[in-house]
């Protein structure tokens, strides 16, 4: 990232005490250049794990391969399930996986790969697995802006699907990133291989990324 | 209104009848409502998306589960038994189901559906739900890279 850049970046994480309706909202304003990072927390009390949530709705994701034929010749689905029922109850049925369930889930065809790019499914799956005390739920949304105050929108739309292994968090391969600038060379949505939140469980913790199409790594410490 | 029999027959979509105690019956959302909307003169409902084999297991089900004096243990065994079915008998009690709004059926046959896919190869959630593997080798390697973690 060049000098010129300065990401502002809102990090909304929440940290469940174990009851159903109690959360505490942390809210991280970064902004940082590539020689300077200044980062303010602020911390939301509220009723409800909902909260940090609702920002994800309405979130139009982009689009994987659709599944069936491109062609205008009618696509048959060979598939039992895709043919008995209707896609409610497949709905139904993903809407109670657990992450790493749906996580397979996602690789056994493109219909279903299509569906559970839905963020629902990860906030449900989510919600249900880690609202346990001391689970981090982050959702990160980064807004590039330029210096010379020329607006430059990258989203960063994550799904809630972090996992706990050993003390690292994973984040699910459903995120992407969009931009909307000619001058910032993202033209596609940039898919995240790589997200990892590192928690040793006292800070810094540091948040990394690493983006498929970019040769650069966006790292936050916090 | 319906009279007021005692009992209520469902019939099938391929004619079989089904005799059940109103109690039992008034349980059910679709049923409720159809006795309550309906000016039925008989006191047969007509399912016409059910056939009889499925509806023999749906109202086994419904008996077992509003019999008094039932432990959970009991039930508990009962529902293992009733979920010993073939994929595609599953899915066609999920459909049923669903056409008569039961919830509580309906989640036994989602978890019975996950239990069979829970920690499975990706051939064998295939293979529960009757689905063929529309992916190229290239996006299958692609998607399983990107989902490796799910499979540690």
């Amino acid at each position: 990232l060049s000098d010129e850049y300065r990401i502002s970046c809102r990090l909304h994480s929440g940290t469940c005490c174990g009851t159903q309706n109690c959360c505490i909202v942390e809210r991280f304003s970064v902004h940082f250049s590539s020689k300077a990072m200044a980062c303010c927390v602020e911390k939301t009390n509220v009723n409800s794990p909902e909260f940090f949530l609702l920002e994800l709705y309405g979130i139009n994701v982009r689009l994987v391969a659709p599944f069936g034929s491109a062609s205008s010749k009618q696509f048959v689905d060979p598939a039992l399930i895709h043919q008995v029922l209707p896609d409610e109850l497949l709905f139904e049925i993903l809407s109670k996986m657990t992450p790493y369930t749906l996580g397979r889930a996602t690789c056994v065809c493109r219909k279903w790969r299509y569906i559970i790019r839905n963020l629902v499914f990860w906030r449900n799956a989510c919600l249900k697995a880690w609202q346990v005390p001391g689970t981090l739920v982050l959702v990160v949304l980064l807004a590039l802006v330029s210096t010379s105050g020329k607006i430059v929108f990258v989203d960063i739309h994550f799904d809630i699907a972090f996992l706990f292994k050993n003390n690292d968090i994973y984040v699910s391969q459903n995120t992407y990133i969009r931009a909307m600038v000619a001058d910032w060379k993202i033209t596609n949505p940039v898919h995240i291989v790589e997200a990892a939140l590192l928690y040793p469980g006292t800070h810094p913790t540091l948040l990394r990324f690493r983006l498929r199409y970019l040769i650069m790594e966006i790292i936050f410490v916090f | 209104m319906m009279s007021l029999g005692k009992l209520i027959t469902l019939k099938t979509n391929d004619n079989e009848e089904f005799k059940l105690d109103k109690t039992v019956a008034v349980k059910l959302e679709i049923i409720k409502n159809i006795v309550q909307d309906v000016d039925c003169t008989s006191n047969v409902i007509p399912l016409p998306n059910i056939d009889g084999k499925t509806m023999t297991k749906v109202v086994k089900y419904w008996k077992k589960h509003s019999e008094e004096g039932v432990t959970e243990v009991q039930l508990k065994n009962f529902d293992q038994d009733f979920l010993k079915m073939s994929h595609s008998e599953l899915h066609d009690v999920h459909l049923a189901a669903k056409y008569l709004d039961d919830n509580q059926l309906k989640e036994v046959i989602i978890q019975e559906f996950l239990d069979r896919i829970k920690g499975k190869p990706i051939e064998e959630i295939r293979e529960v739900f009757g689905i063929v593997n529309d992916y190229t080798p290239e996006e299958e390697e692609e998607v399983r890279r990107e989902n490796a973690w799910a499979f540690e």
